[in-house]
Parts: C-alpha cells; sequence; structure tokens
C-alpha cells in the first residue's frame, strides 16, 4: 500500500478499528516506513495531548447532587411519580397491545382466506361453467337457442327442433376451442354456421 | 449485591419505576456529563445539557427498541443534544478554564500551573477549530476509547464515515499542536 493510504488508515489502526488483515499490511508497512511511523508517533503524541482535556474536573460535590438535581428537573417536566391511575394504565396498555394484535391477526387470517377462497372460485369449474354459458349464449342468440350447462356437457333447444346432447371441450380460457355438436366439431367462432 | 444489567433496569424504567432510572443516571451520568463537557468547554451548558439529555431519554424510554444498548442509545441523545446547542449557539468565545472546573493532578508552582493552563488553552482551540462531527468523533474515539463500530451506531453513521472524520480531525489537530509535539 502507498504512504498516503496508510495514512488514512492509520486512525482505525491507532483505534485498533481495522480489518486484521489491513492492520497486519498497516503494521508491516510501519515496520518498513520511517516516515510513515514518524506521522503514527506524532499522531499518538496529539491523542495523548488531547486525552489531556480527560483531566478537567469539576468538583466532586457536583456529582453528588446530580441525582437530586435532575429529579426536580423531572417532577417539573414530566409525571417522575406516577399515581395509581398511571401505574394502572402502565399495566393495562401493554396488555391491551397484545390483545389488540391477536384481534389485528385474526383478522388478517380471516380477510386472507376469504381472499383465497375467492381466487380459488375464479379458477372453478362452476365459474368456468357461468363463462361459458355467457359466451355461448352470445355466440348462439341468433339461433334462438336455449342453452343450458352441467358439469361436462351443454344442451342447446330450441322449441322447433330437437337436438340431442352435445359436448364441448373444457378449455375455460380458449373459448374458441372446439364443440361437438350432433357429432359436427364446430370452432365457437362459426357457431352462427351450425345448422340445426 | 450484583449490578443489575442496564436492559433490567431500563425494563424497570419503562413500568414507571423511578428508582431504576435513578441507578441509570449515577452509572452513566459522568460519562454524559464529561462528553457534553469537551464538546462545549463550558460547566454550566455541560450541566444543562446532560441534564436535558436525561430527561430526553426518560421521555422517550417507551421508544427505545432496545435494538442497541442502552448506553449507545443515551449516547446518541447526548450527541443530539449538544449538536443542536453548538448549531444554535456556535461563537468563538476565548477560552478560559471554567471556574468549576479544575485539572486533576495539577502541579505545585504557580508557572507550572499556568504552563498548564496554557497547554490546556491551546489544546481546547485546537479542539474547537474542528467541525461539530469531528468534535464528536474526537471525543468518543480519543477520550472515550469506543470502537469505531459503536462511535457509528451512537452517531448514525457508516463505520467509513467515522475513520474519514477522525483522519481529517487529527489532520488539523497536528497542525495546531505541532508546537507541543
Amino acid at each position: 500500500m502507498r504512504c498516503n493510504k496508510i495514512k488514512k488508515l492509520l486512525s482505525g489502526y491507532s483505534d485498533n478499528s481495522l480489518d486484521i488483515t489491513v492492520k497486519d499490511e498497516v503494521k508491516k508497512h510501519l515496520d518498513e516506513c520511517s516516515d510513515c511511523a514518524d506521522y503514527f508517533k506524532n499522531m499518538a503524541k496529539i491523542d495523548n495531548l488531547i486525552k489531556l482535556k480527560i483531566k478537567e474536573k469539576p468538583s466532586k460535590e457536583y456529582f453528588a447532587g446530580y441525582w437530586d438535581r435532575l429529579k426536580n428537573e423531572l417532577e417539573e417536566s414530566v409525571n417522575l411519580y406516577p399515581d395509581e391511575s398511571r401505574q394502572l394504565l402502565n399495566f393495562a396498555l401493554p396488555r391491551l397491545a397484545v390483545i389488540f394484535n391477536g384481534v389485528l391477526l385474526a383478522t388478517l387470517i380471516f380477510l386472507s382466506g376469504l381472499f383465497y377462497t375467492y381466487t380459488q372460485r375464479l379458477q372453478s369449474l362452476e365459474f368456468v361453467q357461468e363463462e361459458t354459458q355467457k359466451i355461448l349464449y352470445r355466440h348462439l342468440s341468433d339461433l334462438r337457442a336455449k342453452v343450458s350447462l352441467s358439469a361436462e356437457s351443454f344442451q342447446i333447444e330450441r322449441p322447433d327442433i330437437e337436438i340431442s346432447e352435445a359436448h364441448y371441450i373444457f378449455q375455460p380460457v380458449d373459448f374458441t376451442n372446439d364443440i361437438n355438436v350432433k357429432g359436427n366439431m364446430l370452432k365457437l367462432d362459426r357457431i352462427e354456421e351450425l345448422q340445426l | 449485591m450484583a449490578k443489575e444489567r442496564d436492559a433490567v433496569l431500563v425494563k424497570r424504567v419503562k413500568t414507571g419505576d423511578k428508582d431504576a432510572f435513578s441507578e441509570l443516571v449515577n452509572r452513566y451520568k459522568e460519562q454524559i456529563y464529561f462528553l457534553v463537557y469537551r464538546m462545549t468547554n463550558n460547566h454550566a451548558d455541560a450541566d444543562d445539557l446532560s441534564q436535558e439529555s436525561f430527561i430526553r431519554a426518560y421521555k422517550a424510554i417507551a421508544t427505545f427498541r432496545e435494538k442497541s444498548s442502552f448506553f449507545t442509545w443515551l449516547y446518541r441523545i447526548a450527541i443530539n443534544v449538544t449538536f443542536n446547542h453548538l448549531k444554535k449557539f456556535s461563537k468563538n468565545q476565548p477560552f478560559e478554564l471554567d471556574k468549576n472546573i479544575s485539572i486533576e493532578n495539577s502541579p505545585d508552582s504557580p508557572e507550572k500551573i499556568a504552563e498548564q493552563h496554557q497547554l490546556h488553552e491551546e489544546i481546547t482551540k485546537a479542539v474547537d477549530s474542528l467541525t461539530v462531527k469531528e468534535k464528536a468523533v474526537v471525543e468518543l474515539a480519543i477520550m472515550e476509547g469506543l470502537p469505531h463500530k459503536q462511535i457509528a451506531q451512537i452517531l448514525g453513521c457508516r463505520e467509513k464515515t467515522v475513520s474519514w472524520r477522525l483522519f481529517q480531525a487529527r489532520k488539523k489537530l497536528k497542525e495546531k499542536l505541532s508546537l507541543f509535539v
């Protein structure tokens, strides 16, 4: 390491706050570089001079009466001696906080459950059937047919024509998939062409 | 009886136990007083600000989450109180050893005492030439001998910042005090 960098590390070295590897590197450099070693010695002397200020002290009596003076200040600015209601509050508040947190947690768990159920429903067969029915109605409106769905099939009814059971392939996302009506495979987007 | 740990006393203070707070004050009053005194060079300020630090600590103890030690937290309060004071009342008063303060192990002869006072005056002037933040790291690292990691926690900065401020402070002190080394 170069001298400039070492000098910047000497504060940490002196205060024993360097990583062990960096500390070893600095120590090695100080052993080899007289300029940096002098700089470090000077720094230690400055530190010792500054530490002389530690000897500046107030009288012994000053600290003896410190708490009494502080107590007076505290009594003026805060309620140092809590009355019974304050003590009761101190007793009750932490417990109320625990109860409140418990209720909050239970509510959060309940709401999470609701949300989970809702998302599950979005993916459920029932939901898909409802959506499918809506789309089929839309497509079949021109044919004046009545559509009803069960789990795996739907019925198309027209008062004037007898229609046997029709099956659809269950794919909820893509409603352009095949529908088997009377043995004919049809695309939903072409259902208007269905000859009933 | 074994001394109760700070954390135990803090818990007692949180339940309104004034004796526990009195114990904490007695434990740290000198350190907090000297921390402030050496940053302000004034006994009256050190008295006021150290007491204000304890009052603030008492008022805020319910919010102390005990992620650091009580000592670190209290130091942080004292440093902030002192910073705010120095920002408001930064002035370059001529240094004079406070009449309430004496120097330990003073020599007997008047000449030596005068020399000692002269030296203390120069040291104080040199420290006063530092910025408030540099003064704080000098106080915590050189006078108190705290590790940089703890100083960083007290000052709410990174360890590298502490090292840098110390480097800058020592450089300035060296220039100011070169005659004495």
